[in-house]
């Protein structure tokens, strides 16, 4: 991975340093600009990522998620308010789909927006006790305080630091029930 | 869906109960003279309520799909429809002896409905923290 990289001189060897130790090279005609705070040269570039020194270290995690898949395991990389942020999958309340777009919602409101599909994440976040309830929510079963049998055999649950409940449909309680041991 | 594979079991579920209430009542109260009508008659009545069951808590769901109030509403009507109807069948057109058993019919289908549903929530809710428990 080639990154520009706009940053002070009292900053730039070390970052020059880390980027290097991450396997992510410079390169004045990438489309990737790493920019620190106040310097905001931004012509030509298609993803801009400003920093500031204090966040230098989640930089370099961020970096590294981007430039290693397989240190992926165990968190997941959102989008919010422009900014990109590794977040850990236990922390995730629930992931839900909205108009083709996929997103990790944390037990304090806040939602970021991911790049895989709600199916893929079903995939690979199973054995991280994930349940998909319906057919735009998968939800960490951890985060579930509990769960209320309504009339016909529907189920709706409630997740820790939401006050709404959610639906798990008719089609998927069967499985759900099996997946606690039921 | 109103009609799923759930629903044609709790069908075939209220024409068992239907069939075995009729037999139970001409067999105590009409010297087991059974007429073929009564039995027919119960059966409808026992389809009779089965398909507005199917529909009104349908209906609830849609309009307060996290509330339990409303269904329980609609179970109360169901129940007193079922047993009103139930004893008109067999002509019994006492009020006090229809308010008696409506009485009653509401007391033990409710007790029921709110007991099993207490132990079901339960049941879930201690296999749910159990599932918790394994994971961490």
């Amino acid at each position: 991975m080639k990154v520009r990289l706009i940053t002070t001189d009292k900053n730039r060897n070390s970052i020059v340093d880390i980027l290097s130790a991450n396997s992510i090279d410079l390169d004045d005609e990438s489309n990737i600009l790493l920019a620190e705070r106040g310097c905001i040269d931004t012509r030509g570039c298609d993803l801009k990522i400003e920093f500031s020194e204090e966040g230098i270290d989640e930089l370099i995690n961020i970096l590294s998620l981007i430039g290693n898949e397989t240190k992926l395991k165990g968190m997941i990389l959102g989008k919010f308010n422009e900014t990109y942020k590794p977040i850990k999958i236990a922390d995730i309340s629930y992931f839900n789909a909205l108009n083709n777009d996929t997103y990790a919602n944390l037990a304090d409101g806040k939602s970021y927006l991911v790049k895989k599909k709600l199916y893929q994440l079903e995939d690979e976040l199973i054995g991280d006790g994930f349940f998909r309830i319906n057919k735009s929510e998968l939800v960490n079963m951890k985060k579930i305080s509990l769960i209320t049998p309504m009339f016909k055999g529907k189920l709706i649950i409630n997740l820790e630091g939401y006050k709404a409940p959610f639906d798990i449909s008719r089609s998927f309680t069967k499985a759900f029930k099996e997946r606690l041991g039921f | 869906m109103i009609f799923t594979k759930d629903g044609l079991i709790r069908l075939l579920v209220t024409i068992i109960i239907s069939v075995f209430i009729c037999v139970l009542i001409t067999a105590i109260f009409f010297a087991g003279q059974m007429e073929a009508l009564f039995l027919i008659k119960s059966v409808i009545l026992g389809c009779a309520i089965w398909f507005i069951a199917e529909l009104s808590f349908d209906f609830i769901d849609k309009l307060w799909p996290h509330k339990i109030f409303p269904s329980y509403a609609a179970l109360c009507i169901i129940i007193l429809a079922g047993t009103t109807g139930g004893l008109l069948l067999f002509e019994v057109n006492s009020f006090a002896a229809i308010l008696i058993a409506d009485a009653i019919a509401l007391f033990c289908g409710l007790a029921i409905a709110i007991v099993n549903r207490k132990i079901y929530e339960k049941k879930l809710n201690s296999h749910l923290k159990e599932f918790k428990d394994k994971k961490d």
